[in-house]
């Protein structure tokens, strides 16, 4: 088994490992050098070898061993992922770089013991013409152009309705906070009255907002218990209209939520407390696991 | 007629000819110039149509004719090699997503991206597959799409969004690409395979619907892979080359049933159907029937069904018996049926140049079916393959029918993805016959595929939705947001993540996405009629109870029920629910938490 002979197949190797490292294992990686890497590990190498594992060089077209390349990369990501699954191995970087790079380079040992290696192909592009190089050229870059338009953020047309919102949350017990954001076409002019039990207690203003700005502020409500407070803003061009308005009747404080467990800290003082955070220890059958409050399950060897 | 099988001799001596005469590339170079000027033009009609100004149809579909015209003239003639058409057909893929992508290039904004962008993040974040989603709750059943976005976004660094254009554009090039080598192989012709190729993108949900990131999106090109691997399958000589086109067909497989759950159905009939085709029309002896194939990929698709997505039955059986059930009362005259060139509500409407083209394209493929038929009968009709993809090719002319009722249009026009795949290929042969016996209507050909892929285009995606609309706007040089997007940003900004919502459509995907909390929509259980009623029924509260949900975001604005262009700002005058659909949470226990005019956050724990 040559190494010229089978030069795809150690290429792809090669590659495999080399994105892995990249991607995967050295997480201080910057992303922009990590993009290329990875489109190649997820969509082309282990494709490519399990082609060449599974049929023979001489049976395949150029552009067969494309799709194959691209459909069985993306089924062994799948599989991969399926497997890791059941292993109980968290689905992050590092697992999905080290198990393509094992797919890709087990999938080259088998097509190079089953002698389906290739030389390497002399570059595809020789012997094109400056004139098509010019003409490919100039369809990069009207695409370019094309997208460049596209991502440019653009006036918004002349009748879009904007919109002005204004909010009241609890803060603890006794406090509250007001804030409005504007995203009116234009620079628009508020005052805000503060209410509370039904009598204006504070009014906010003018607030000049421009597009897309917002103003908040605490307020002292008393209590507990708290009183009903109301919030209501005025455009300064009609300053008798209520324009929006909201009302905390209960006053309740919002309660943690049930499933955002990225958000929740925990104690110091917990005494399951990890790198992630805490967890607490399930046992199944033989083997016992890490469920740590961002759902993560982690097994415990 | 030259195509039949083993043809491709007469291309082979055309590629030296093409090659002295235009350089290595062939014309190639010159058609992705064309296609560059085209997507420029579609992004001029996209800025033109986000900006408010009238007729920008003009630029888009001068654009589609660049991109499409000059490629199906090279493919209609016989100078083109068999490389130069594959990179054609690439060419042709790469640029209609194109055209889906510049539409909206900041974000996704189809409802279904949305809820499998939600299921992206939550596989990231939790670090494993098979989480919940609220929107679509089968979805994380099926994480072949989400597992392989997950996969680039880790590996890659990159967001989920970037990663999810990249991967659907691999898919979009890997589904033409594996049709047209299929149809080369089956009948032995490149040209009949590149006009097929094109042809096929003639499907009404090939452009937007097909394009967007979901998980058939995905299914459906693998599925093409398998097809082509079975070909070859059926038509390898050796023992071992045999077997592993065998296992490509597995792998692709395996890769299909975690991915969708109707093209892994689809592709156990289609594998069923070749093997029953194959035994009545070659005989019991006959080699090449995929009985062995069909068995483990359908004991496959069962055990997924059976072990991991049991609730997919659930999920579909209502909108299959749904479809069925409006069928039968339609024909009974007990419903009325659906209007052609309008959306079920009525606001939106086709113009009538566009009607006509899509009345036209439908013509121009019913004809190219017909012929292809007669050219089947005389050349194929022994090939199981073959007379496969006629009988699909005819039962998708008998789909049209069902467009005119309301529960049983989407299912056909879901279904005309995989029954163009016969089309398609009558469409070549039929095209290429003509062409033999009248090579001076090459022109007219090329003009037909623009035809029947502006006539998908047209009948697959309402006009307004076409081009792009204002959702990354500027004003007064200030970004501003859209009213759904500031309330789910709000949301996450004041109340934290996580927290239960009911909300239309369009705002509960927002605020899955935007605002990361768990929100429900649609009408089971039934948000909506909770959200729009002008009063509050005795039933309401309890069910908002049962579900614990202390959030209700209500929206006046009629567009947030439609998930496909609520997300983007109003422009014009607005239809509006009644004030009633909102003030009858007014009530003495209820917070009004949040107020932009049209989009009100309420509180309704106290009503629990």
């Amino acid at each position: 088994m040559s190494a010229r002979r089978n030069g795809d197949l150690v290429l792809v190797a090669g590659l495999a490992v080399l994105c892995a490292l990249v991607c995967g294992l050295l997480s201080a990686t910057p992303a922009g050098v990590r993009a290329l890497p990875a489109i190649v590990l997820v969509l082309a190498l282990p494709g490519y070898a399990l082609t060449a594992a599974l049929i023979p060089p001489a049976a395949l077209r150029g552009a067969e061993r494309l799709v194959l390349a691209v459909a069985l990369s993306i089924g062994a990501t799948i599989s991969a992922t399926l497997v890791l699954h059941v292993l109980s191995i968290r689905l992050a970087g590092g697992a999905w770089a080290t198990a393509l790079a094992l797919v890709t380079i087990a999938a080259a040992a088998v097509a190079a013991a089953r002698g389906h290696g290739r030389p390497l192909p002399p570059w595809p592009l020789h012997g094109v013409r400056a004139l098509e190089v010019l003409a490919l050229t100039g369809a990069l870059l009207l695409a370019g152009g094309a997208f460049a338009l596209g991502l440019t953020p653009l006036p918004a047309p002349k009748d879009t309705r904007g919109s002005t919102a204004l909010w009241v949350v609890p803060q603890g017990s006794d406090s509250v906070e007001i804030g409005v954001r504007s995203d009116q076409l234009r620079t628009a002019t508020y005052t805000v009255d503060l209410l509370l039990g039904g009598r204006r207690t504070h009014t906010y203003g003018p607030l000049r907002l421009v597009p897309g700005a917002r103003w908040t502020v605490r307020a002292q409500t008393g209590g507990p218990p708290a009183p009903v407070v109301e919030a209501i803003l005025h455009l300064a061009s009609a300053p008798a209209a209520e324009f929006r308005h909201v009302i905390l009747r209960n006053g309740r404080v919002v309660t943690p939520a049930p499933v955002t467990a990225a958000a929740v800290r925990c104690p110091p003082s917990h005494p399951l407390l990890g790198a992630s955070g805490c967890y607490r220890v399930v046992v199944r059958g033989s083997r016992a696991f890490r469920f740590y409050r961002s759902g993560a399950k982690v097994p415990i060897r | 007629m030259t195509t039949a099988p083993h043809a491709l001799a007469g291309d082979a001596a055309a590629l030296g000819r093409a090659a002295g005469r235009r350089g290595r590339l062939g014309a190639f170079p010159l058609l992705a110039l064309s296609a560059g000027a085209g997507l420029l033009l579609v992004a001029v009609a996209d800025a033109l149509a986000r900006t408010g100004h009238p007729h920008s149809s003009l630029p888009f579909w001068l654009g589609i004719i660049a991109i499409l015209f000059p490629a199906a003239m090279r493919m209609a003639g016989e100078e083109a090699t068999s490389a130069e058409r594959v990179s054609t057909v690439v060419l042709v893929a790469l640029s209609l997503y194109a055209v889906k992508v510049l539409r909206d290039p900041f974000a996704f904004t189809f409802g279904d991206e949305l809820a499998h962008l939600h299921n992206v993040t939550e596989i990231l974040r939790r670090g494993d597959i098979f989480g919940t989603n609220s929107i679509l709750p089968i979805t994380p059943r099926y994480p072949g799409l989400e597992s392989t976005a997950g996969a680039l976004t880790a590996l890659g660094g990159t967001s989920p969004f970037a990663a999810g254009l990249l991967l659907i554009a691999a898919a979009r090039v890997t589904l033409l690409l594996a049709l047209y080598l299929f149809y080369e192989r089956l009948v032995g012709s490149a040209r009949v395979a590149g006009i097929a190729a094109l042809v096929y993108a003639a499907t009404p949900t090939f452009v937007y619907f097909s394009a967007q990131f979901s998980y058939e999106s995905l299914a459906l090109p693998l599925a093409s892979v398998a097809v082509l691997a079975l070909l070859r399958w059926m038509t390898a000589q050796q023992r071992g080359e045999r077997r592993g086109w065998a296992l490509v067909v597995v792998l692709c497989a395996a890769a299909v049933i975690p991915t969708h759950h109707i093209t892994s159905y689809a592709f156990v009939g289609f594998l069923l159907a070749v093997s029953v085709l194959h035994l009545v029309l070659r005989g019991r002896r006959a080699r090449g029937a995929p009985w062995a194939l069909t068995a483990v990929v359908g004991a496959m698709t069962v055990a997924w069904l059976m072990f991991v997505a049991g609730r997919t039955v659930g999920y579909l059986s209502p909108v299959l018996t749904d479809a069925v059930n409006h069928v039968v009362d339609t024909i009974r005259r007990e419903s009325g049926t659906r209007t052609l060139f309008k959306s079920d509500s009525g606001a939106e409407s086709t113009p009538p140049a566009e009607r006509l083209v899509a009345l036209l394209a439908v013509a121009v493929l019913a004809s190219a079916v017909l012929a292809g038929v007669r050219i089947v009968w005389r050349h194929w009709r022994r090939d199981p393959l073959v007379v496969l993809l006629s009988i699909g090719a005819v039962a998708y002319l008998g789909t049209f029918p069902l467009r005119f009722i309301p529960a049983a249009w989407e299912t056909a026009s879901r279904a005309s993805g995989f029954l163009i795949i016969g089309v398609a290929l009558l469409a070549g042969l039929a095209a290429v016959w003509l062409l033999e016996r009248r090579p001076r209507l090459r022109s007219l050909v090329a003009a037909g595929v623009v035809l029947v892929v502006a006539g998908g285009v047209i009948s697959g995606w309402p006009a307004s939705l076409r081009q792009g609309r204002p959702l990354r706007v500027t004003a007064d040089g200030h970004r501003i947001e859209p009213p759904g997007v500031a309330a789910a940003r709000w949301s996450r900004a004041a109340l934290g993540t996580g927290r239960r919502f009911a909300a239309e459509d369009a705002d509960a995907r927002l605020l899955v996405i935007d605002g990361r909390q768990v929100a429900y929509q649609g009408t089971n259980p039934d948000f909506n009629t909770i959200l729009q009623a002008p009063a509050l029924d005795s039933w309401m509260v309890p069910l908002l109870r049962s579900r614990r949900i202390p959030f209700v975001l209500t929206d006046r604005r009629s567009i947030s029920s439609d998930n496909i262009a609520g997300y983007f700002f109003d422009v014009g005058t607005p239809s509006l629910l009644p004030a009633s659909s909102t003030a009858k949470f007014d009530l003495p226990r209820v917070d009004r938490l949040y107020d932009s005019g049209d989009i009100v956050v309420f509180d309704v724990r106290g009503l629990w």
